[in-house]
């Protein structure tokens, strides 16, 4: 053990445990499961996956801060529902493909309004993010409800519904702006005085204070980044779909912290990075896909991610000592 | 044990809704989570832990069923209860965090 313990690879794996589980549980499909292991399989594994991917993107830094959005399946049906509608208004009629871009710009603007109006009230009323998000789950799918009047949207323009079918190279377009997404957040949380300031509120609020940090703004920019994010993500799932429907995105929410919590990230706050995220992300995306194939029905699937779920918090607590944040072997 | 009082008291609801609606799916009850965090933290219950009680969330329950009936009966769609709700959620909580600390707003900068 001790020999192997200097090896670069196992030392990293040992940092990101999810990693490891990733690697297992792929190789395991590859073996179990026909048609697995093949690349046009990975790449509908990066476009399944984006949808989550892309709100557990912000949700890390949200987490990281202390706090918590349980608002974003709302936010994604009230931008989907944006982005599929004001196609269709009289006064973009005439303007041919281009009448896509004001509604995904009107749907991206209400997502981060949405998630600024959870900001603001998180730093002015001091209440927990807990109480305000949940409240707003109710409220912004009441929004949504409201907006839609019940009806699902239909994208008439088949421009829209066919920029999911786009590729970049090998690429679905979906999945690279995945992945820029990633490294974008990536790049943020780890480069940039915004990053290191978001460690430091979710590590001690008291001390960040003290430091000269301004804790409100700063938490409601971060609340408005998972707006955008939900927003964009529910913008690429209506074009998926070529429709919005007002029950888009129920119970995303808690895909997106389970995937964020199997990454790693401490729901206390302080701790957590987007390669873990981007681990669980890719590690529910797998099981998800894997269990399909081989036909495993819906329902088992969610029992099954359940028990890992509890299994992954259970040994993280059993073999992560906080001094030297690694895997204990 | 408190988990399996809860789910007691589950089990206890799901039997009286069965009989209200006369059959059964095996997607009701999604969304009650919600309803009923929300009727607890209205009763005043921390969610922290260490304070509440029965009687309040008694209150928190019934103060949301008035909302709720209330707007039905006014002819509103249901999905205007969720509105409604998610600011009484807020401000009744904003009120009880400020009279904790005796000041509205929060002193974070």
């Amino acid at each position: 053990m001790a020999n192997l313990t200097q090896i670069p690879l196992v030392r990293w794996l040992m940092r990101n445990p999810i990693w490891g589980f990733v690697l297992i549980v792929f190789i395991f499909f590859s073996f179990a499961a026909d048609n697995f292991f093949s690349g046009q399989n990975v790449m509908n594994i990066l476009v399944q996956t984006s949808t989550i991917g892309l709100i557990a993107l912000g949700m890390t830094l949200v987490m990281i801060n202390g706090n918590i959005d349980l608002s974003v399946g709302a936010t994604l049906a009230l931008a989907a529902a944006f982005a599929v509608d004001v196609q269709s208004w009289a006064m973009f009629a005439t303007w041919g493909n281009w009448q896509i871009l004001p509604a995904v710009c009107i749907a991206l603007l209400v997502g981060i309004l949405m998630g600024a109006i959870n900001g603001f009230i998180v730093w002015k009323t001091g209440v927990d993010a807990f109480i305000v998000t949940l409240g707003a789950m109710l409220g912004i799918r009441g929004l949504v409800f409201v907006y839609t009047g019940e009806q699902s949207f239909y994208a008439m323009n088949f421009a829209y519904s066919d920029f999911s079918f786009l590729t970049i190279g090998p690429f679905p377009v979906l999945a690279v702006i995945f992945a820029v997404a990633v490294i974008a957040v990536h790049l943020l949380l780890s480069r940039t005085v915004h990053g290191r300031n978001t460690y430091a509120v979710g590590g001690n609020r008291e001390a960040a204070v003290n430091a000269g940090i301004r804790v409100g703004p700063h938490m409601m920019v971060n609340f408005m980044l998972i707006g955008f994010l939900a927003a964009l993500s529910g913008v690429l799932l209506s074009t998926q779909m070529g429709a919005a429907t007002p029950n888009l995105g129920r119970d995303y929410e808690l895909w997106v912290i389970t995937a964020v919590v199997l990454g790693g990230t401490k729901l206390t706050g302080g701790k957590g990075d987007i390669i873990g995220t981007l681990g669980g992300v890719l590690a529910i995306g797998i099981l998800r896909n894997g269990m399909n194939l081989m036909q495993v029905p819906a329902f088992y699937v969610l029992v099954i991610l359940g028990s890992i779920l509890i299994a992954v918090l259970f040994l993280d607590k059993r073999f992560n000592r906080p001094a030297d944040g690694g895997l204990r072997l | 044990m408190t988990y399996l009082i809860s789910a007691l008291c589950v089990a206890v609801a799901a039997i009286i809704l069965g009989s209200r609606v006369m059959g059964s799916q095996n997607n009701v009850g999604q969304g009650y989570e919600l309803q009923v965090l929300a009727a607890v933290i209205l009763g005043g219950t921390s969610l922290l832990g260490g304070s509440g009680s029965i009687l309040r969330t008694v209150l928190g329950v019934l103060m949301l069923a008035f909302i709720q009936n209330g707007l039905i009966l006014m002819g509103q769609p249901y999905y205007t209860q969720w509105l409604v709700t998610w600011a009484v959620i807020i401000i009744a909580v904003w009120l009880d965090v400020a009279a904790k600390r005796g000041r509205l707003f929060s002193p974070i900068a």
